[in-house]
C-alpha cells in the first residue's frame, strides 16, 4: 500500500526531473526495506520542493505580471463614489420605498437628470436607499445614497434627492445627517482587482509550466 | 550537523555509492536519517553546482561520485566546521 503511494507520490516531481531521475529515484525507494508514512511524506514535501525550485520563479513572474496588469488595467475602469444622508421622521416604514419610487418618477428627477447631465436609462441603479430602523418614540431612520463617477455631483444628487423625499413625505421626515461629500470611490478596489490579478496570473503561469514539460521519454 | 549536502559530500568522500548506500552510510557515520525526498533533493542540487557526479553503471541504481570541487568544498566545509568546533570547545572550557 505504502510503496504504492510512494509510486505515485514521485509523480508530483516536475516531468523532467522524473525523467533524469525517476529510475534511481524509483530503485532508491525500492531499496527501502520497510518505507514508513514519514518517508512517504519526506518524498511528498521533496515533489513540491522541486516544483518550487524549476518553476517558482517562473509561476511567481507570471502571479506579479497579473497582478501588475490587473492593476493597471483598473485604471481604464471609472472612479464610482457614493454619497450618503440619512432621514428620520414619524412615517411608515412601507411608505419609505413607494415616496422614493415616486420621487424617482417625477418631472423633478428628470430636471436632476437633466441639470448634471446624467445617463437617465441606468439612473435608477445609481440610488439606494437602505432598511428602515425603528428609533425612539415611533420614529424611523433610513439612509438614501447616489452613485457618481463625480463626488460632488454624488452629493449634489444626493442633496436633491433627500429634499425631494422630505417634500414628497409632506414634511414628516427631516435630515439627520446631510449628504457626505465622498474622498474614496467605492470601486474600482484596486486591491481585490491586484489580488485577482495575482491568482490569474499563478494559475496561468502554472498552466503554461504544464504545458511546457517535455513529454516523458518512453 | 544535519545539512543534507555536506552529509552526502562526506559520505561520498570515500567511494562512489548509489541512493540507498549513501543513506545508509549516513544513517551509519552521522546518525541522521535523511528521507528520500531529501537525498535526491540534495543529489540535484549538488549535481547542479558541479560538486558530484553521476558514474556509469549498468544497474538501476545510479553510483555518484565527488567531483574536484565538490572535494574542495567539503574541505573547506569541514575546515570551517573544525574552526567553529575549536573555538566552541574553548569558550565551553574557559566558561
Amino acid at each position: 500500500m505504502k510503496r504504492r503511494l510512494l509510486a505515485l507520490a514521485v509523480h508530483l516531481y516536475p516531468r523532467a526531473w522524473r525523467d533524469r531521475y525517476g529510475v534511481e529515484f524509483a530503485a532508491t525507494l525500492e531499496d527501502m526495506p520497510a518505507p514508513g508514512w514519514a518517508a512517504l511524506w519526506n518524498v511528498i514535501q521533496g515533489g513540491l520542493a522541486m516544483q518550487i525550485h524549476r518553476h517558482g520563479r517562473t509561476v511567481a513572474t507570471a502571479a506579479v505580471l497579473g497582478a501588475l496588469l490587473a492593476w493597471a488595467g483598473s485604471f481604464a475602469i471609472r472612479d464610482v463614489y457614493s454619497s450618503r444622508a440619512a432621514l428620520n421622521g414619524k412615517v411608515s416604514p412601507g411608505a419609505i420605498l413607494p415616496a422614493t419610487e415616486r420621487v424617482l418618477a417625477s418631472p423633478r428627477f428628470r430636471a436632476l437628470v437633466n441639470k448634471f447631465g446624467l445617463p437617465a436609462p441606468q439612473l435608477k441603479k445609481h440610488v439606494s436607499v437602505s432598511r428602515v430602523i425603528p428609533r425612539r418614540h415611533g420614529d424611523v431612520a433610513f439612509s438614501v445614497g447616489f452613485l457618481a463617477t463625480d463626488p460632488a455631483v454624488a452629493r449634489a444628487v444626493t442633496r436633491e434627492l433627500t429634499q425631494a423625499i422630505i417634500d414628497e413625505s409632506g414634511g414628516q421626515l427631516s435630515v439627520l445627517d446631510s449628504a457626505s461629500l465622498p474622498e474614496m470611490p467605492l470601486y474600482p478596489n484596486r486591491k481585490v482587482i491586484a489580488f485577482i490579478g495575482l491568482l490569474a496570473g499563478t494559475l496561468l503561469g502554472g498552466l503554461w509550466v504544464l504545458l511546457r514539460s517535455k513529454p516523458a521519454q518512453p | 550537523m544535519t545539512d543534507p549536502n555536506l552529509l552526502i559530500l562526506a559520505s561520498l568522500a570515500d567511494g562512489d555509492k548509489h541512493g540507498y548506500a549513501m543513506m545508509e552510510d549516513i544513517a551509519r557515520f552521522a546518525e541522521v536519517s535523511l528521507g528520500p525526498g531529501t537525498l535526491y533533493g540534495a543529489i540535484t542540487r549538488l549535481e547542479e553546482k558541479g560538486w558530484i557526479r553521476p558514474v556509469k553503471s549498468q544497474d538501476r541504481r545510479q553510483p555518484y561520485t565527488l567531483t574536484a570541487a565538490g572535494r574542495r568544498h567539503l574541505a573547506s566545509q569541514l575546515s570551517a566546521l573544525g574552526r567553529f568546533v575549536s573555538t566552541g570547545r574553548e569558550r565551553l572550557g574557559s566558561a
